[in-house]
């Protein structure tokens, strides 16, 4: 496949993964708040930390980190690029020239997505800004998502599209999970006893934001901790959301594809980061945060490897070994 | 379905022949159209354009800044024409193709002809499509424009005359073929009653051709279609045959011409070979190396590649010489100079205003004349003297006194129409044809080609490029 293709497919695979994570992100921040008494409440601001836009909200609200400026900044807001309304967007506009590539119903279900947000947008009754109208928005966001996720997962062909799909969509779901444990962790085991008597209550709404808290349970049964909530979301192999999980899958499909060897050194680099942390019996608040900022350096990096290997990015490129016996479609 | 309220008097209609009858050849159409009263006739026109709407059959008019994405406007009811008239039109397109090619390899080659004074020299030397940097190549088959869309028309009297020639980038061939789609899924009973010959073999054919160019002796060479993207107003039909071909569809970047002077591709394998460049980008943006030094739409270095002989280009740069509508004028000659043959298709009569006769005739008589500028395409800059004010007549009096080798000008046509499904029922419009002529190792000639509707009443203005619709052409066996 041309690495140009390659490179679209990747971020499609990458703005569908932040649309969806974004809007369960929003819905489990949106349930918390509404559960919490006054006194244990986060700030709405907590959002930006997590999508690292502080800035780019200072610069068109200022200090008015309320719940409706925030909101409409992250879902409507189509000049923030971090907003679901851009993700979008740029995902059908890296779909559009590789639609060739991609099951039919892929452009259909893009096409569809982005229509819906843009009507949500305009009717203001129905607006997902207003509470009342958010959780439905949020959950059919999520669900047109899954139906794209799920039209790749039964009809894509496991050929260089698809992997390169995977891996902008395991990238992205990696750095997101990353990003919440981040700030979260770091908020809530930072809090005062009298307020944190909530927090495994908090705990549980981020893990049904990546709905986890079912295959949690069985895993660990009902109770709730720190530091159990963290490992299932870093490092249980057998859940697809966990870190560990993105990492390995991306190693295994790394497998078919040429000159390799630097991607997956990368990835095996980034699983010791995450095993090293498992081994610490206690959670300590400032060891954590260097892990976190370990693995998201680790992810960038990850990111930077695939784009010099395999997209336009990279240099002289070697003599492909398929040749003249193929045709131009080899993937 | 009434008819007799459709006047098609005063021009050549291509259903009716008089407001009664239609012609032999769209006999069954007009039977079948007959038995459809209004709203069934409006239905199936919104039918075909959800239909339309479905396949994705799109267009982009620069116009309109941000919607890239328009629908491609379509009527649903065909232009017939009767096969044993094709063959002969087919017979004289070929003819026309062949001569052409010969005379842009000559002009980049010996200039017989120019030697010999058939056609004038200052019309290369002056013309800005002569391209230098492509003297003394003759590429695979010694053919130049290997895709040519000729424009036809009917007049007055119904006969075919070549409008003109287009020998750079030619479109329209892929709505051609969904044309042929959409009336398939509308009307399909006309077809079972029917011989119409299919258009969708297209696609089988530009491989062929294209693949009889590639410079290395393989099974499968390397075919690539380049696009300028998807922000060009014929992107729809470079991803389209593309894909039907099973050709990448590449822009300038992701090809690149290696130290061995070979084309390459980038792809997640490395790096590949390619054979053949089919490019949809215009002469002067191919290479920055050698034409236009900020395009970012070409590969730098492929004209080295080009010349010598390591990879193919359809259409070879430079064949824009004779996409001119001064050579146009020259066409019958060179037939005669190179095959020692007479026309089989006429031109319309043109008056070229570098010579003196000819535009003191056209000054004379600018309002019932069409001018022309020699060298551009899509419909603008033109003068249709007869619905032109008296300011525009002015400004065209200027401006052809001041530089007469830029103009040319011909009899305004009566061009021929057909019935479109306005919101009140049947009414004429005006329309061309574009048929496609593919010339490699071989030469062939599509089964009908694009018709062209002006969808305003009584315009001549059919390009699609400025809001002209189309018709399926159906070549139907009697």
């Amino acid at each position: 496949m041309l690495s140009r293709n390659a490179e679209r497919v990747y971020w499609l695979g990458r703005y569908i993964e932040r649309t969806e994570d974004t809007a369960r992100l929003l819905n489990a921040f949106s349930h918390v708040m509404m559960d919490l008494p006054a006194s244990s409440k986060l700030d709405w601001n907590v959002l930006l930390q997590i999508l690292s836009v502080e800035e780019q909200f200072k610069k068109k609200h200022g200090d008015d980190a309320s719940e409706e400026n925030v909101i409409s900044f992250l879902v409507t807001d189509s000049e923030n690029p971090g907003s679901i309304r851009s993700a979008i967007r740029a995902a059908r506009e890296n779909a559009r020239t590789v639609r060739d590539r991609l099951p039919l119903e892929g452009w259909e279900i893009l096409n569809d997505l982005n229509l819906f947000v843009k009507k949500r947008e305009k009717n203001l009754a129905q607006n997902p800004v207003k509470l009342r109208n958010r959780f439905q928005f949020l959950k059919d966001v999520v669900a047109k998502s899954q139906q794209f996720n799920g039209m790749v997962q039964s009809t894509l062909s496991r050929n260089q599209a698809y992997d390169f799909i995977s891996f902008g969509r395991f990238i992205e779901r990696a750095d997101m999970t990353t990003r919440m444990l981040d700030v979260v962790a770091d908020i809530l085991l930072r809090r005062p006893e009298d307020v944190s008597s909530f927090d495994s209550h908090i705990w549980m709404e981020f893990m049904k934001a990546q709905n986890a808290v079912m295959m949690y349970r069985a895993e660990n049964g009902p109770r709730i901790s720190a530091k159990s909530v963290l490992h299932f979301l870093l490092g249980q192999e057998d859940f697809p959301r966990s870190i560990k999980s993105c990492l390995q899958e991306m190693t295994r499909l790394s497998q078919q594809l040429p000159r390799n060897e630097a991607f997956i050194a990368e990835t095996q680099k980034l699983m010791l980061t995450l095993e090293d942390y498992q081994k610490h019996a206690e959670i300590v608040p400032a060891e954590l945060r260097v892990m976190f900022d370990d693995t998201q350096k680790g992810l960038n990096q990850l990111h930077s490897v695939i784009a010099d290997t395999w997209f336009l990015g990279a240099a002289a490129a070697p003599e492909s070994e398929t040749q003249t016996q193929t045709q131009t479609e080899s993937s | 379905m009434k008819w007799n309220t459709y006047d098609p008097t005063p021009f050549y209609d291509e259903v009716l022949e008089n407001s009664e009858d239609p012609r032999p050849v769209a006999d069954q159409l007009f039977t079948y159209l007959k038995s459809l009263d209004n709203p069934e006739l409006q239905a199936r026109k919104a039918a075909s354009k959800l239909c339309i709407e479905e396949m994705g059959v799109s267009f982009t008019i620069y116009s309109e800044g941000n919607n890239i994405d328009r629908d491609w406007p379509f009527d649903v009811i065909p232009r017939p024409i009767p096969a044993d008239e094709w063959k002969l039109v087919g017979e004289g397109l070929k003819q026309r193709m062949r001569a052409l090619n010969l005379f842009i390899n000559d002009v980049y080659n010996e200039q017989k002809i120019l030697e010999d004074g058939i056609v004038p020299r200052h019309l290369i030397d002056g013309s800005t499509n002569f391209l230098k940097a492509c003297k003394g190549i003759t590429p695979p088959h010694g053919v130049w424009a290997n895709i040519s869309g000729t424009d036809l028309v009917r007049d007055g009297e119904g006969v075919f005359r070549v409008l003109e020639d287009n020998l750079r980038v030619p479109s329209g061939v892929s709505y051609m073929i969904e044309n042929r789609q959409v009336t398939k899924r509308i009307f399909p009973e006309v077809f079972n009653e029917q011989s119409i010959l299919p258009v969708s073999d297209y696609p089988t054919h530009l491989y062929e051709m294209l693949a009889s160019l590639s410079p290395r002796e393989v099974e499968f060479p390397i075919i690539v279609v380049l696009t300028p993207g998807i922000y060009n107003s014929a992107y729809f039909e470079h991803s389209f045959l593309a894909q039907e071909m099973g050709a990448e569809l590449v822009e300038g970047a992701d090809l690149f011409v290696d130290t061995d002077d070979c084309v390459y591709m980038h792809t997640v394998d490395g790096k590949q070979r390619v054979d053949v460049v089919y490019r949809r980008v215009d002469d002067t943006f191919l290479d920055p190396e050698v034409f236009n030094e900020h395009s970012m739409l070409g590969v730098p270095g492929i004209m080295r590649a080009w010349k010598k002989g390591n990879v193919a280009i359809a259409n070879a740069p430079g064949s824009g010489v004779a996409d001119d509508k001064a050579v146009y004028a020259y066409v019958p000659a060179m037939i005669k100079y190179y095959l020692g043959e007479e026309a089989l298709l006429p031109n319309v009569k043109t008056y070229l205003c570098h010579i003196e006769e000819d535009c003191k005739y056209t000054l004379e008589n600018l309002n019932k004349l069409v001018v022309k500028p020699v060298n551009e395409s899509g419909g603008y800059g033109l003068l249709i003297g007869p619905r032109a004010s008296e300011e525009e007549l002015e400004k065209f009096r200027k401006l052809i006194k001041a530089n007469p080798r830029n103009y040319v000008s011909q009899p305004t046509l009566d061009l021929s129409t057909a019935p479109v499904i306005t919101d009140e029922g049947l009414s004429p419009r005006h329309l061309d044809l574009r048929p496609f002529i593919l010339q490699g190792k071989d030469c062939w000639v599509t089964q009908g080609g694009l018709t062209r509707v002006a969808m305003i009443e009584g315009s001549l203005v059919v390009n699609s490029s400025q809001g002209g619709g189309s018709k399926d052409t159906w070549i139907v066996e009697t």
